[in-house]
């Protein structure tokens, strides 16, 4: 037992939100990555990995089937708790540390939780598409990929359970090796809507905005210091000068200029053409009292991977960091084709 | 056991790698649908102990615990293993991240094997031997380190990359959530990161007999305030040696595979070449 406490004092979490649309779910979000950075204990990178897992506000029916998903392929010891407000945070956490550890929770659920976890090999196909971590079906379709290679492609749901990826956000891919070859995208729970929506408004504000599209960029990146030091910068009021500070030695890294080169915005969803661009300009405008960047639409931005090697998708995607609020499909899951099977043939 | 930290970040608690040890152990295995679990077991096994064969080669001070007139190309052959590793360990559990992870270590292996052949051929061609303990008494003098430069940044950068550690830990990318060990849990995801975390350290270690003089005092120092303890003068060093491979991740994020491929083969490579070329002229005349 107390090797099990022992163990259960840097739990990871997989956090899972719903598409920020009521206005409690970003100050509810934050709070959440605020307290998990104070505890440090680390964000999960996949169910596989998780020992707690969190769920923000109330999802929706189709991200509540996400969730059941995921926590059916969550392997013991685990916990799943709920949050629905910024000051129960604490609270909420603490409980599941305390569960976690064997205490205040009761020993009975952990069997029931054992003979779920059996039966994980059996959910289906459907079940886990929605996971970010579905099954490589291949598709007797070939594609062919950058270097004219005829190559089994792969559907795939993307998200919306992926590290640094944008809440409520599906995207429903083809794969042709690493190569994202089509995409099409999805917010569960929030369908399309017409109209000019709450595009490039944040009620984060400019900067707490760019810091957040920082944050992102540079966790995908694995720069864990820097994204710290962008999170900080966000969740705390910041002096003017910092902020430039920040974004002038964002500016001026060269290796992160290096590692974002050579990733296009295909499809003009930013001002910006490329990542790299798109990072310098967050990264300058920090502190500048300059209008808020644009965020694109979940449609345009999921276009703008199209062509993309999968790494450099995730990294174009957190770079533009879609508004889910305004919402993208339904998109119907990719179902293999009966019976006769097409080729597309290279000419 | 320690060295099964995978998720440990700067600022942690110097008690976070024992304490994620011990919660991999507590962690129940899992698997994935229609998965080929003995192709998992067998990439995930074949990590460490590849380790443990490179490693046994060098010299932990003045002899290694196994004496081969080849280590160096033992030592070599074992590293290649890991390719295999990664790869099949990101192949067995049937999914897109996983297996993307996996793919990703076989460019990084392009990219990185041929400087690191040419990095750690250079120092046998100067000393005229392949064992690793006479390639450290060769260097009495001057080490490698300070004669051949080139050589041993291009060493320690393709023991990071060996690793696919730091700025070359695309194939257990978070972008990927994780990669190849997306789907493991509990004891095989310990042995991916516990393995990684051995050939870093196999492959820092073999830089002391290669570059650094091995168990010798510094050239430098006179008379060896130490003597007859070669294991504290080549422990020092190894310390050095990890501590330059940790500074190297907070400096370099992590690269896409087609950069490192791309900075491989217009510059690491031509510069090895190089480096061996001068040095195999000098040791010619």
């Amino acid at each position: 037992m107390v090797l099990r406490r022992l163990a259960a004092r840097r739990p990871h979490v997989l956090t899972i939100a719903p598409a920020p649309v009521s206005p409690d779910d970003l100050p509810l979000r934050l709070a959440v990555e605020v307290e998990l950075a104070r505890r440090r204990w680390p964000s999960a990178t996949s169910p596989a990995d998780t020992d707690v897992l969190l769920v923000l506000g109330t999802p929706g029916p189709r991200l509540a089937q996400v969730v059941r998903a995921v926590w059916a392929t969550v392997p013991a010891p685990r916990v799943a708790v709920g949050v629905t407000t910024p000051g129960a945070v604490r609270s909420v956490l603490d409980d599941a540390a305390a569960r976690l550890a064997g205490r205040g929770g009761d020993t009975t659920s952990d069997c029931a939780v054992q003979r779920q976890h059996g039966r994980t090999a059996d959910t289906g196909v459907g079940d886990r598409a929605d996971t970010g971590v579905a099954d490589a079906q291949m598709a007797d379709l070939a594609f062919y990929d950058r270097d004219g290679l005829a190559l089994d492609a792969v559907h795939v749901a993307l998200g919306p359970v992926l590290p640094h990826w944008p809440a409520g956000l599906v995207v429903h891919a083809t794969l042709a090796g690493d190569l994202v070859t089509d995409a099409r995208a999805e917010v569960l729970d929030v369908p399309a809507t017409v109209g000019p929506g709450s595009r490039g408004r944040s009620p984060l504000g400019p900067d707490r905005t760019r810091l957040d599209i920082l944050t992102r960029v540079l966790g995908l990146l694995g720069a864990d210091h820097l994204a710290a030091r962008a999170r900080d910068l966000r969740d705390h009021d910041p002096e003017p000068g910092e902020l430039t500070t920040f974004g002038r030695r964002l500016a001026r890294h060269r290796p992160l200029r290096w590692a974002t080169r050579d990733i296009a915005l295909v499809g003009g969803p930013v001002e910006e053409r490329t990542v790299e661009q798109r990072v310098l300009a967050l990264a300058r405008a920090l502190g500048g009292s300059l209008a808020p960047p644009v965020r694109p639409t979940p449609e345009k931005a999921t276009q703008a991977m199209i062509g993309l090697e999968l790494g450099a998708a995730r990294l174009a995607l957190a770079a533009m960091d879609p508004d889910t609020t305004l919402g993208a499909g339904p998109v119907a899951a990719y179902a293999p084709p009966q019976g006769e099977v097409t080729h597309h043939h290279h000419h | 056991m320690a060295a099964g930290a995978g998720a440990v970040t700067a600022g942690d608690h110097p008690a976070t790698p024992v304490v994620e040890t011990l919660r991999l152990l507590a962690k129940q295995r899992r698997r994935t649908p229609a998965d080929d679990p003995a192709l998992a077991r067998i990439g995930l096994t074949v990590l460490p102990v590849a380790a443990v064969l490179a490693l046994a080669v060098v010299p932990l001070g003045d002899t290694a615990p196994v004496d081969l007139d080849v280590g160096v190309v033992w030592f070599n052959a074992m590293e290649v293993l890991a390719w295999f590793a990664v790869w099949v360990a990101g192949w067995g559990p049937n999914a897109v991240t996983s297996l993307a992870g996996g793919y990703r270590m076989l460019p990084l292996g392009l990219a990185y094997e041929l400087p690191h052949m040419l990095a750690i051929i250079t120092p046998a061609i100067a000393a005229g031997s392949l064992a690793p303990a006479t390639i450290a008494a060769a260097q009495h003098d001057l080490w490698y380190a300070v004669w051949m430069p080139a050589a041993f940044v291009l060493y320690l950068v393709s023991v990071a990359a060996m690793a696919f550690w730091g700025p070359f830990a695309a194939p257990l990318g978070r972008d990927l959530a994780g990669g190849a060990v997306a789907e493991h849990a509990g004891l095989g995801r310990l042995l991916l990161h516990a393995g990684r975390w051995m050939l870093l350290t196999a492959g820092a270690a073999m830089a002391v007999p290669l570059f650094l003089g091995g168990g010798a005092p510094p050239p430098i120092t006179g008379p060896d305030p130490f003597p007859g303890l070669p294991a504290l003068w080549f422990a020092v060093k190894l310390v050095v040696v990890i501590g330059l491979l940790l500074a190297a991740r907070r400096v370099v994020p992590m690269l896409r595979t087609a950069r490192f491929v791309t900075l491989a083969w217009t510059v690491l490579i031509p510069l090895a070449v190089a480096q061996a070329l001068v040095v195999t002229v000098v040791v010619l005349t």
